[in-house]
């Protein structure tokens, strides 16, 4: 059974007491680390990358791993790591877009049905049980496929199937939250419906939502990858890890790491979200019970 | 000597609180009642000795004896083949006790098929038969029923009739009639009584409710914060704080008051040293 | 007894769930930037000729008119011809949907063998090195992109090792020796009595049914340890050990009855899953199946196919939710009567 707090967390200190959380969590703090690290990549690429991703040089095509190019050179020459590098400026962009859409847009939805019930509540679920119901990456494919491929379309594609477990998560707490003592102290002080919906019930929802977000995001960046895969993600020249791999397809067989390098960038990538993702669902929500 | 237990500790985890703490107990026969209140250590005691607590649970004890026959040390084998046949448990709910999808009738004959090596035909009788012997009317549809079919009342005996097929010699009961409707609660006792005291067995009560312990068992062990308080066989014996505080906060009809005396927790810390 | 007004609610959220699927496909037609009629007629036409196109497309019409067509259309089983192939639409996936059943089947099967009795076996032995090999499993299953994953497992098994057969469903000699019944070569060739072609088919299928199976394992090892958890932490299990019941007992009598529901339903959700994954993994293995269709459909623009593709995967998805959600009711015997 839940218990609703009679006042609002306290927020002073949380942040302190919640970075000493994750400390204890040896497996979050990696994920944590490694986003970070993803992330300061993704900022600096330029200053990381040894090479200009985009320069080509036909002599030193398919080369294997090297001191040269440690991760080997792709069917142009262009040096992989850079390109891995640069391709984790898309991944990253990506990523953070498609949340930035999805975690408001499911945040509101799902708020506002669980807050005013009725008649909202039950209109606003319909369409979300809808939406939940569909293939998202195969919509997400066709989608992407009729708009033209390239990096915008790709985010609204994947944000489109991506916001009803979002807004079924804002619901389920608003739901609980909207009957807390505190809440009903505050109509009784005369607070409008609005001030309510937003000043005190969201933030109650606010943490299994970001719970909920970090992992999406492991998902996202295989989706992404997927689109890429297929040529309908970000376009030549700009690197993109799932575009990689479906270049490295055709020499598979003689040189392997053209196509093996940035798939294990995915794989890293998502890891790093899943677990930290984890760990954070471990951290802020008390309910769910501890492995 | 049906129980012999000295020394009786339970502690989980990594905490250094224990559950249950140096608990002696000895058991000729007859019925005994302990009591507590929620936290006590009443039911953890009562699992510790069918060794039911889940593994995080660290158990230990000078002696644990059953029959004479040290249970500590008992290989889990042998431990299953006592559960259910030697000493039984009753538990509080039959709501969450009994399995939700499984027909009843093949819940009783469980036991007659682990302990009496019966087929399924023949266990059916047995369950068919041993339903009769707690009172239960429509046999032939409480066996094909499922539990959320059945009233809470009839539930219990249903977890009557399972655990007490195989004629243990030991029965614990974890707040049998907590969970029961006030006016059903009698039958069920008396249906325990008939049933324990025919077969020659001993009976372990563990409740909260210290009348009703003291209506019905020989003799009562009072439990606080997982230690033994006081053992006495009738209420007016009561010396110790808590007990007393305990049968004061009860509320009787025969002496009205305007208000309860509720009991004063720093008092007993003292006295339970 | 079935609870039929669940039914008719669940049922009523599935036809709508359709309606707005097609009619965002229509809609996603529709949006293409490229001139559909200047696809047809070519840059050279006429006005006149491009007109009277226009007009047999209906695309003269209101676009209510024109949803209204597409749906009737859609209705009778026309969607359209492949530009690929210049066959109808439906035939091609209807020639296409057996390698991909064939394959998510043989996925789902593996990726249950293997992930029920892990589950079980991490709740069972819950923090022990088990679980923690289960739950290592999962998470690598969870983040893993399936098309590298058989990337990978064609080099390694196939170029490097030998061990397996590689892109498409048989050996090029084999092809079309099979007479086929379900269109799925392994079934067949059973049937034929021609274990050669078995034998050559399974080496096939094994590795893109594993990967894919991997990934689906995932999903369903966490949730049986989840499901297998819950039940353990239950008065009845406790009661049940009290009567004696071995944990062998506990598992198969007790608990996987008690979950046994739950389990459909995650059948259910992964079979969607696999699906979508094959969708993306046909194309590494050649896998003559929907997902290769679709692909191909999307590399050289063929919407039409895209589309139909999408509905035929869309309607398969919502029709096992539907299933799932109505299981529950029909097969948990607390919730079979009506309340």
């Amino acid at each position: 059974m839940t218990t609703i707090p009679m006042t609002p967390p306290a927020r002073k200190g949380a942040f302190r007491r919640f970075l000493t959380d994750l400390a204890r969590e040896p497996l979050g703090l990696a994920g944590a680390i490694v986003v970070a690290a993803l992330v300061l990549i993704a900022l600096f690429a330029p200053l990381l990358a040894p090479y200009p991703p985009a320069e080509q040089s036909l002599t030193d095509a398919l080369l294997a791993p090297s001191a040269a190019h440690w991760l080997g050179t792709d069917e142009y020459g262009r040096d992989i790591l850079s390109r891995l590098i640069w391709g984790a400026r898309v991944t990253m962009r990506t990523v953070l877009s498609v949340t930035a859409i999805v975690g408001p847009i499911g945040l509101l939805i799902g708020v506002t049905a669980g807050f005013f019930g009725g008649r909202i509540d039950a209109v606003l679920m319909r369409a979300t049980d809808v939406v939940l119901s569909f293939p998202s990456l195969v919509l997400a494919l066709a989608f992407a496929a009729a708009m033209g491929a390239g990096l915008g379309t790709a985010i609204i594609a994947i944000s489109l199937t991506a916001w009803p477990p979002i807004a079924r998560l804002a619901r389920a707490e608003a739901l609980v939250v909207r009957n807390a003592d505190y809440v009903s102290a505050a109509r009784v002080y005369g607070a409008s419906k609005w001030r309510l919906l937003f000043l005190y019930v969201t933030p109650m929802c606010l943490p299994s939502v970001v719970v909920r977000l970090t992992l999406n995001m492991a998902v996202i960046t295989l989706t992404a990858a997927s689109l890429g895969f297929l040529g309908l993600g970000a376009q030549p020249p700009l690197p993109e890890w799932g575009a990689m791999i479906s270049a490295g397809r055709k020499f598979m067989l003689d040189q392997w790491w053209v196509a093996l390098m940035p798939g294990v960038a995915i794989l890293i990538t998502s890891l790093a979200f899943n677990v930290l993702g984890d760990a954070l669902r471990d951290i802020l929500d008390p309910r769910h019970t501890r492995d | 000597m049906i129980l012999d237990i000295k020394n009786l500790s339970v502690a989980f985890g990594r905490g250094a609180l224990r559950a249950v703490d140096s608990v002696d107990l000895q058991m000729q026969g007859g019925k005994i009642g302990i009591v507590g209140e929620s936290g006590s250590g009443k039911s953890t005691l009562g699992r510790a000795i069918m060794r039911l607590l889940p593994p995080t649970a660290r158990v230990t004890a000078d002696r644990m004896a059953f029959e004479g026959r040290e249970l500590l040390t008992l290989p889990e084998r042998e431990m299953r083949a006592m559960r259910g046949n030697r000493m039984a448990l009753i538990m509080q709910d039959p709501r969450y006790s009994l399995n939700p999808v499984l027909p009843i009738g093949r819940q009783v004959a469980e036991t007659a098929i682990l302990h009496k090596g019966l087929g399924k035909a023949e266990a059916r009788d047995a369950a068919a038969a041993m339903l009769e012997r707690v009172r239960i009317r429509d046999v032939a549809r409480v066996m094909k029923a499922y539990p959320h079919q059945i009233s809470g009342g009839m539930g219990q005996r249903v977890m009557i009739a399972a655990m007490l097929l195989a004629r243990p010699k030991l029965v614990i009961a974890d707040e049998p009639t907590s969970a029961l409707d006030v006016s059903v609660r009698g039958e069920v006792l008396e249906l325990l009584e008939d049933l324990v005291v025919a077969d020659g067995a001993s009976l372990l009560l563990i409740s909260h409710d210290i009348r009703m312990v003291a209506a019905f068992c020989d003799r009562m062990v009072i439990m606080f914060k997982g230690r033994v308080v006081e053992t006495l066989d009738r209420l007016e014996d009561a010396e110790h704080p808590y007990t007393r505080a305990l049968i004061a906060a009860m509320p009787d009809a025969r002496h009205p008051m305007h208000r309860l005396r509720v009991p004063d927790r720093s008092t007993f810390e003292e006295a339970t040293r | 007894m079935l609870n039929t007004r669940l039914l008719t609610g669940r049922l009523g959220q599935l036809v709508l769930s359709l309606f707005v699927l097609i009619a965002v496909t229509f809609v996603i037609g529709r949006m293409l930037p490229t001139d559909p009629v200047g696809a047809i007629v070519g840059e050279l036409a006429s006005p006149e000729a491009y007109e009277a196109m226009r007009v047999r497309m209906g695309l003269d019409q209101p676009l209510i008119m024109q949803f209204f067509r597409y749906v009737t259309d859609l209705l009778q089983g026309d969607m359209g011809v492949a530009a690929m192939t210049g066959n109808p639409v439906l035939q091609d996936l209807a020639i296409a949907a057996p390698a991909t059943l064939e394959l998510a089947t043989l996925a789902i099967i593996i990726s249950f063998v293997l992930g029920v009795p892990l589950g079980l076996a991490a709740a069972l032995r819950r923090d022990t090195w088990v679980d923690q090999v289960a739950r290592i499993i999962s998470l690598v299953g969870h983040s893993i992109p399936v098309f590298w994953f058989g990337i990978i497992g064609l080099i390694v098994f196939y170029a490097w090792l030998g061990l397996i057969g590689g892109p498409g469903r048989v050996d090029v000699f084999y092809e079309g020796l099979v007479p086929p019944v379900t269109g799925m070569i392994t079934i067949d060739s059973l049937i034929a009595g021609r274990f050669d072609i078995f034998g050559n088919a399974m080496s096939h299928i094994i590795l893109p049914a594993m990967m894919l199976a991997y990934a689906a394992m995932a999903y369903i090892t966490r949730m049986t340890r989840a499901f297998t958890l819950e039940q353990l932490g239950q008065d009845y299990v406790t009661a049940a050990r009290a009567k004696g019941a071995s944990q062998t007992r506990l598992l198969f009598r007790h608990i996987l009855p008690n979950i046994a529901v739950q389990l459909i339903t995650i059948l259910a959700i992964s079979y969607g899953g696999l699906l979508e994954g094959a969708v993306v993994t046909e194309i590494v293995f050649s896998w003559p199946g929907l997902g290769q269709y679709m692909t191909n459909a999307l590399l050289i623009g063929d919407i039409n196919a895209v589309l139909a593709a999408t509905i035929v995967i869309g309607i398969v998805f919502m029709v096992l939710n539907f299933l799932s959600d109505i299981a529950y009711a029909m097969l948990d015997p607390r919730t079979r009567e009506a309340r």
